[in-house]
């Protein structure tokens, strides 16, 4: 990986080339920032988080520099990219934690599984009080059934809340991403 | 997009499928929502076996997409007791989306029952044999099904709203279209003639439809070359299908992709076409899920149905 802080001109610059409006340039950038970490993880890499702000703080060093980059999340794609091929090859320099979890499942006895359950379900239950009752109720609500019920809910709810289909299911995304985050922080606490 | 999140894509789809979802954010959110529906199957313990099989050996085989299946686990288990608690409250308690029966809002991990009430919510699922031309004007009609038969998942319409073409009541499940037709066999085994399709029509209403109803059964002669599936809506939701079906406890049979929906009368027509051969003796699960215009699928059906090969 390359060394090196990003100065906040770099950053700067960075959101700049994203959005001329300083706070849909915010939003984009974790929307970027979200679909980076994503691609790590669905391509099996070590540290997403990490691997996709080296890839952000890349590409800002590079507008910083003046390359001149038309357009910003398809070049991010191929910084993403390189980085993820130096996870295979060793470059990264630290040990991946994946081999050593494979087997953590299997390793894990019986009562420590259960144990671990029930403490991610209390987390649960505590990050799902921690939500406005609305959004708690709009999570629920959207994630329980299946089938056809599923169906039949979500078109009533988004009637309901007077959304289209597509405007909810992104609202109840978000909750899930907020409530799985909480969840993951509970559980790191414990 | 299974695909991809089962890392069964090569190197060059999944590049391609990247650089696609980085560009058009629309995309990269029916990803997550995809891999979310992936993980949900999974804790529901609703993913066929090679998919599970599959889903363990490849997702769960890094830390925080495991992290993702057990808060999946969690979410099921917690919105199963939600379920339980919401069907006691009282209606002027709930908010709008809620208002609906309290049968409706069933916990999501008796799914695996409602398949079963959805069965019996197949009231009007009979078994209709076509027998391949004993009379001269069948032929005809049989020769145009059968080429249409060849285009997998394109209702073929020879049926519409649970009846013959020819407007006649339908037949009794069981009993074969000649055998209501009062059409003599014929005379020596020798000279009977092979069914070209065995169709099992299947009525899919909602889990509000339980109630009694007789066990869904395809009866499939000797020699038949294909099974139909056909289902029956209400209402189309979706611009197109994707169906699967699987053996129950076994594996998966057959998959059709872009299935179109036909309008009839008084709802709407899905057929489903698959060889004879791949069906053996035993239970089957038939999925159905809507493509919906951003392309997401969702379920909107399954049915059970059983199988005796003659």
């Amino acid at each position: 990986m390359e060394a090196g802080a990003l100065t906040p001109e770099a950053f700067g610059r960075l959101l700049l080339t994203l959005d001329a409006d300083r706070e849909r340039a915010g939003e984009k950038y974790e929307d970027l920032r979200r679909t980076l970490i994503r691609f790590f993880e669905w391509r099996g890499a070590p540290f997403p988080e990490e691997h996709a702000d080296e890839a952000l703080n890349r590409v800002a060093r590079r507008l910083a520099e003046g390359v001149d980059v038309r357009n910003v999340r398809a070049y991010c794609h191929e910084v993403a990219r390189l980085i993820f091929l130096e996870t295979t090859k060793g470059a990264d320099g630290r040990k991946e934690p994946l081999d050593s979890l494979k087997s953590e499942p299997a390793a894990a006895d019986a009562a420590g599984e259960s144990a671990e359950k029930e403490q991610r379900l209390a987390c649960l239950e505590d990050c799902l009080r921690a939500l406005p009752a609305e959004s708690a109720e709009l999570i629920t609500e959207y994630y329980r059934h299946e089938g056809r019920a599923r169906i039949e809910r979500r078109t009533a709810m988004a009637k309901a809340l007077g959304l289209r289909r597509d405007a909810l299911a992104n609202r109840a995304q978000r909750l899930r991403d907020r409530l799985e985050h909480c969840v993951s922080l509970c559980l790191r606490r414990k | 997009m299974r695909r991809y999140l089962l890392g069964e894509m090569t190197e060059a789809e999944r590049a391609a499928l990247e650089r696609e979802y980085f560009a058009d954010g629309r995309l990269f959110e029916l990803m997550v929502r995809a891999e979310n529906e992936l993980v949900d199957e999974y804790a529901r313990g609703l993913l066929p076996p090679p998919a599970r099989e599959r889903f363990e050996r490849h997702y769960l085989s890094h830390p925080a997409r495991r992290a993702r299946a057990r808060f999946a686990e969690a979410l099921a288990a917690k919105l199963g007791e939600t379920g339980a608690a919401a069907a006691a409250e009282p209606p002027h308690a709930k908010p709008l989306w809620r208002s609906r029966p309290a049968f409706l809002r069933a916990p999501a991990l008796a799914w695996a029952l409602s398949a079963a009430l959805l069965l019996a919510a197949a009231g009007a699922a009979w078994l209709r044999l076509e027998t391949r031309a004993p009379r001269h004007e069948t032929a005809k009609t049989e020769v145009p099904r059968a080429a249409q038969e060849t285009r997998a998942g394109e209702p073929p319409a020879p049926v519409a709203d649970g009846r013959p073409a020819d407007g006649r009541p339908p037949a009794e499940p069981g009993r074969t279209r000649t055998e209501q037709r009062g059409v003599a066999p014929a005379p020596t085994p020798a000279a009977k003639p092979a069914p070209t399709f065995a169709t099992l029509v299947l009525t899919i209403g909602s889990t509000r439809s339980a109630g009694a109803a007789p066990h869904a059964l395809l009866a499939i002669p000797a020699r038949t070359e294909k099974a139909r599936l056909q289902l029956n809506l209400r209402e189309s939701d979706y611009k197109s299908y994707r169906a699967a079906l699987k053996a129950v406890g076994g594996t998966d049979v057959y998959a059709w992709e872009r299935v179109n929906s036909r309008v009839t009368k008084s709802g709407v027509t899905i057929t489903l076409t698959v060889p004879a051969r791949m069906l053996a003796d035993g239970d089957y699960l038939l999925t159905l899920s809507g493509v919906g215009e951003s392309g997401e699928l969702e379920d909107v059906s399954k049915s059970l149905f059983r199988v005796r090969k003659d």
